[in-house]
């Protein structure tokens, strides 16, 4: 068997087209589920009353099942829930209207808030109480305590795992074709179906993946110098 | 001018505060002494609610707090007449001195950054501390970094300023610069709260003394009467046992620092 190096050049540009629909998957995902995982580590570490059942129950449940399930239960059972609603205000079909890259936006970001629930509440564990004590001191109130001491410090010592969810989710984001979205593995498939130049194709994107994650794991280690230049001159 | 009344607090079965009646005059300096765990540390964090009180009244100028009863919005409001120098600094450790200074009187205060900046520049000189204004915590010493939490709080201009043991985790040779910043600003008629084990000091810079144990006041009285004729027999002993050599003791804990 041969190796066309030459359609093997040309599939990477084609399947370089799909590189934004990854980008948005894999950083809008993680960007939300930033967001969920910061309320959710929030929510565990002081023990909200009721809430934090329901935050354990989450982050239980999504690492407990396979991202791929994550994406068919809020494909097939979102819309179910959402035409319910909309039918208590009179509204029908609501939900054929919703285009499906945002099930599939859904899907991941629950997988990654859940996982970086888990980051976030290590982060803010390695702050020491002291300055959360020294914040009220200074007579901040606890949303003022958390966004100006205790967050950045905490996203600063997370940096390293946010960057393994990152390239995770990047990863992650290839199942999204199982739900026809076009993203480089979709695209790649595509590609290579044409002329069944199969191996061409995926080794084409396997190099790119592996160049996205490279770069990935380059920009955090620059930012994790950069963000940690007050901790130089050692821990103490 | 600060009054305490019937402060309580237990935890669990332990009652640590067994009613803490405390008064200072304004710009009056009072120490506090005792044995560790005889409840000093936990009185001053009960009177800006870093720790709740199971009951008592702190009141400050004309505003008084019910602590049993405080709501958030009070509790705050209150602290913002206070604040504290802590045993293990805790400084926001990503930021620089300046920053640390500044901090609260932006989020806080609501000053304009130019205006706080200027601001925490004279509080950092006056504890010497102007030709550090840009380094972050880890590059200072223990000495430089109390002495940038003895700014923070300063710069706040409290009505109370209270001290939770400043020099029990310095090393020895850095104690003296401390314990020198901390008179300078006593002789500024601020009105201060001293947890201390360093009798020399307290009997130095503070108008009163209260020698506390087992979660009541023993004694108190001027500082000059309650060192040289203490009354009580606990007192006394106490005074004897710690006079002439440095209490260590309280070194025991290890700040917990961040881990980056």
């Amino acid at each position: 068997m041969s190796f066309d190096l030459g359609f093997a050049f040309h599939a990477l540009l084609l399947i370089a087209s799909a590189l934004p629909t990854t980008f948005m998957l894999t950083f809008v995902s993680t960007g939300c589920g930033l967001l969920i995982g910061i309320v959710v580590a929030l929510v565990r570490l002081n023990n909200v009353r009721v809430v934090r059942h329901l935050a354990a129950f989450y982050v239980s449940f999504i690492r407990g099942t396979p991202v791929l399930m994550h994406l068919f239960l809020v494909y097939f059972g979102l819309p179910v829930l959402i035409d319910e609603v909309c039918s208590w205000f009179g509204a029908a079909g609501v939900s054929v209207r919703i285009p499906l890259v945002w099930f599939v936006l859904t899907a991941f970001s629950l997988t990654a808030g859940a996982y970086l629930s888990e980051v976030v509440r290590s982060g803010i564990a390695a702050v020491d109480r002291g300055q959360l004590e020294a914040a009220y001191a200074v007579g901040m109130t606890t949303s003022q305590a958390y966004r100006r001491i205790v967050l950045p410090q905490a996203l600063a010592a997370s940096l390293p795992n946010l960057a393994n969810i990152v390239v995770g989710m990047l990863h992650g984001s290839t199942l999204a074709f199982t739900l026809t979205v076009v993203e480089i593995f979709g695209k790649t498939q595509l590609v290579a179906a044409q002329g069944w130049n199969y191996l061409e194709s995926f080794a084409a994107a396997a190099l790119l993946y592996w160049g996205l994650t490279v770069l990935i794991e380059n920009i955090a280690a620059g930012l994790e110098r950069r963000i940690n230049r007050f901790a130089k001159g050692g821990v103490a | 001018m600060i009054r305490l009344s019937g402060i309580k607090k237990r935890f669990g079965t332990n009652e640590v505060l067994k009613g803490i009646d405390l008064e200072a005059a304004s710009g009056e300096v009072v120490a506090i002494l005792g044995p560790s765990g005889s409840g000093k540390s936990t009185l001053l964090r009960c009177i800006n609610v870093l720790e709740r009180a199971d009951e008592g009244f702190v009141q400050i100028g004309e505003h008084t707090l019910d602590l049993r009863k405080a709501n958030r919005k009070e509790i705050l409001a209150f602290r913002r007449r206070t604040a504290m120098v802590f045993q293990h600094y805790n400084l926001f450790r990503h930021m620089t001195a300046l920053q640390n200074v500044a901090e609260a009187l932006v989020t806080v205060r609501g000053m304009s950054k130019p205006a706080a900046r200027e601001k925490s520049i004279r509080a950092l000189e006056q504890v010497g501390l102007g030709h550090k204004l840009n380094e972050y915590p880890s590059r200072l010493s223990g000495g430089q970094q109390q002495r940038v939490g003895i700014a923070r709080a300063l710069a706040l201009d409290p009505e109370v300023l209270l001290l939770d043991e400043p020099t029990s985790s310095l090393d020895p040779e850095l104690v003296s610069e401390v314990l020198d910043t901390i008179r300078s600003i006593a002789e500024q008629g601020i009105t201060m709260l001293i947890v201390t084990h360093e009798l020399t000091f307290a009997k130095e810079v503070a108008d009163k003394t209260v020698f506390m144990e087992n979660g009541v006041i023993v004694e108190e009285g001027r500082s000059a009467d309650l060192f040289d004729r203490p009354r009580s027999e606990r007192t006394r002993q106490f005074l004897q046992h710690h006079s002439g050599h440095r209490w260590t003791t309280s070194r025991q804990t290890i700040p917990r620092q961040t881990i980056l």
